[in-house]
């Protein structure tokens, strides 16, 4: 899907809205991501960004808007005017458009490095065991952790976890990676090892959406910042003109703020 | 004296002496003498004849009791796994119709007394149904076309009494394991593209059925015991058939020690199960 910009389109959000009880998480929130982007989303605890990446592979019903992933409507089936939500299997397969990484890394306790890579390539992919093996080893020695192959999670240090889950997603092959607060859980020396697998999937130019709170992550590799503020995107710039010339009075605030720590 | 360097003091070796529990050392000797005394009543009254215990032993109506123990504690074990299962599942259920009939089950059958349980089903289902007729429709074949009270067999109604009232505790230890289980794992799975079938028995049941292991058999050295309770259908268990026995020969005590010892056994073999599962079955 092209958009006006002649660019085309990975992943829009458009008015979304999503409520528990009276409470609004995201208070229409709109964006566009164009394919080998990297978008960092950025925003203080609470602001709504796991939220908003877990409505975007529909792990979350919506109450009103639309999200799109490669021109196609997530989660709902547009009747009369109206929006159906899909039923199990067409959710399914649109999910594996989209790969996720969460911040407390979810990897199967009870499942291997490797058979946690296999799982979906064998049930969701419907590969053999030896097809899945093969895809997964070449997955995990991508992000550096085949001599772990077999370890299973309890045995794997946090950042081990993290490119682990890292590799189960990329193994779907998905057209966008959403990756919330993926080195946030880590210590700055668990982090680096991450930072480098982030790094190696926005050189080959994985379109990407990572939610994070950590600015030098940001200014290195991001091309453009999303910052939301309680539910709401107040400033949506190219990473380079968010850190020096940005827009909102919020956006300064928070800037100021996290160089003053 | 002051400008000489000071010598690095020798670093001072201590033996730790533990604190004496005197209160626990009295507590454990009281309780030893109070213990042999009641020993020594008993071997004095000649409670217990080793003879006549070992006679009994191995008799053979007394073995089959065993067997018929073993029988029911077991299949139960499975029946009421499945059923506690889906209750469990309906518990889980959004639906408000599911969650109340889980929820009715659980109350009616945890809270009524598992004999009167047992006893209800013999009495009760050839007085609500007087024949059973199973057939295929549409064909005109009859699969069973009988009287109930034929149907109804003391070991039917026992397996189904021990089994309904179990499924409501098992359904309660599932409902928690599947309650308290990692949510993040879930989503993990589903954003892979997994089905909901898939990941219940891929991601969830794997786990669960791990962490339950424990209190399964617990159930299980339950349910070997509670089948002494079928005897009172006339179900020819141990309880049932050491009764038999010491009616006529009046060596109460001694039988009723056989019948223990059995118990014993069965729940040894439930506790070695659960260690060998667990060996197998490593915690991750
Ligand atoms: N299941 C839920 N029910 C009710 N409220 C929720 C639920 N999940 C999240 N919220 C609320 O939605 C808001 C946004 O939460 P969210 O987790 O998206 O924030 P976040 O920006 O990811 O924060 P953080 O940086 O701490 O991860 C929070 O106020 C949170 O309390
Ligand atoms: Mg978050």
């Amino acid at each position: 899907m092209m958009d006006a910009n002649e660019r085309a389109v990975a992943i829009e959000v458009r008015d979304v809205r999503k409520r528990w009880g009276d409470f609004e998480a995201l208070k229409g929130v709109s964006f566009k991501v164009y394919e080998r982007e990297m978008v960092a989303l950025l925003g203080p605890s609470g602001s709504g960004k796991s939220t908003l990446m877990r409505c975007i592979n529909h792990l979350e019903t919506i109450n009103e808007g639309r999200i799109y992933v490669c021109g196609e409507l997530v989660g709902y089936e547009e009747r009369n005017g109206l929006l159906y939500e899909l039923g199990d299997r067409a959710v399914s397969e649109q999910r594996t458009k989209v790969g996720m990484a969460f911040q407390s890394f979810n990897l199967f306790r009870h499942l291997t490095a490797i058979e946690n890579v296999t799982l979906a390539l064998r049930c969701v992919r419907g590969l053999d065991r030896a097809g899945a093996d093969a895809v997964a080893r070449t997955q995990l020695a991508w992000v550096g952790m085949e001599d772990k192959a077999d370890a299973y999670p309890a045995q794997l240090s946090g950042g081990q976890q993290q490119r682990v889950a890292i590799a189960r997603a990329m193994a779907m092959q998905p057209e966008v990676l959403l990756l919330d607060e993926p080195t946030s859980a880590l210590d700055p020396e668990l982090s680096r090892e991450v930072v480098a697998t982030i790094r190696r999937l926005s050189l080959e130019g994985q379109t990407m959406v990572i939610a994070t709170h950590d600015l030098s992550l940001v200014r290195d590799y991001a091309d453009r910042v999303l910052f939301m503020v309680a539910g709401q995107i107040v400033e949506d710039a190219p990473a380079e003109k968010f850190f020096n010339n940005p827009e909102n009075e919020r956006t300064v605030q928070f800037l100021r703020s996290m160089a003053g720590e | 004296m002051s400008s000489a360097p000071e010598e690095p003091a020798a670093p001072e070796t201590f033996r730790v002496v533990r604190r004496r529990q005197w209160g626990a050392w009295v507590v454990g000797a009281v309780t030893l003498a109070l213990l042999l005394l009641l020993a020594r009543a008993g071997v004095e009254a000649r409670i217990v004849n080793p003879e006549t215990f070992r006679h009994y032993l191995f008799d053979l109506e007394i073995l089959i009791g065993v067997k018929n123990a073993f029988l029911i504690g077991t299949l139960s074990l499975f029946i009421a796994t499945a059923v506690g299962i889906v209750v469990a599942l309906f518990r889980l259920s959004r639906n408000p119709i599911l969650v109340a009939v889980s929820a009715g089950y659980v109350c009616l059958f945890r809270g009524v007394p598992m004999l009167i349980q047992i006893l209800f089903w013999f009495n009760a289902l050839p007085m609500m149904f007087q024949t059973i007729r199973i057939a295929i429709p549409f064909t005109g074949i009859t699969l069973v076309n009988a009287l109930m009270v034929d149907v109804v067999t003391p070991f039917r109604a026992a397996l189904l009494g021990i089994s309904l009232a179990e499924a409501a505790y098992l359904s309660e230890i599932v409902r928690g394991a599947v309650a308290s289980f990692d949510r993040g794992q879930i989503l993990a799975a589903q954003a892979l593209g997994m089905r909901g079938h898939q990941v219940v028995t891929r991601v969830v049941m794997p786990q669960v059925s791990r962490a339950i292991l424990p209190s399964i058999s617990n159930e299980y050295i339950n349910l070997m015991k509670s089948t002494s309770l079928a005897m009172t259908i006339g179900y020819l268990e141990v309880l049932r058939v050491v009764t038999n026995i010491y009616y006529t020969t009046l060596e109460v005590v001694e039988l009723l020690c056989v019948a223990a010892f059995w118990y014993l056994v069965l729940g040894a073999f439930a506790t070695l199960l659960q260690t060998i599962l667990e060996r197998l079955y490593p915690n991750r």
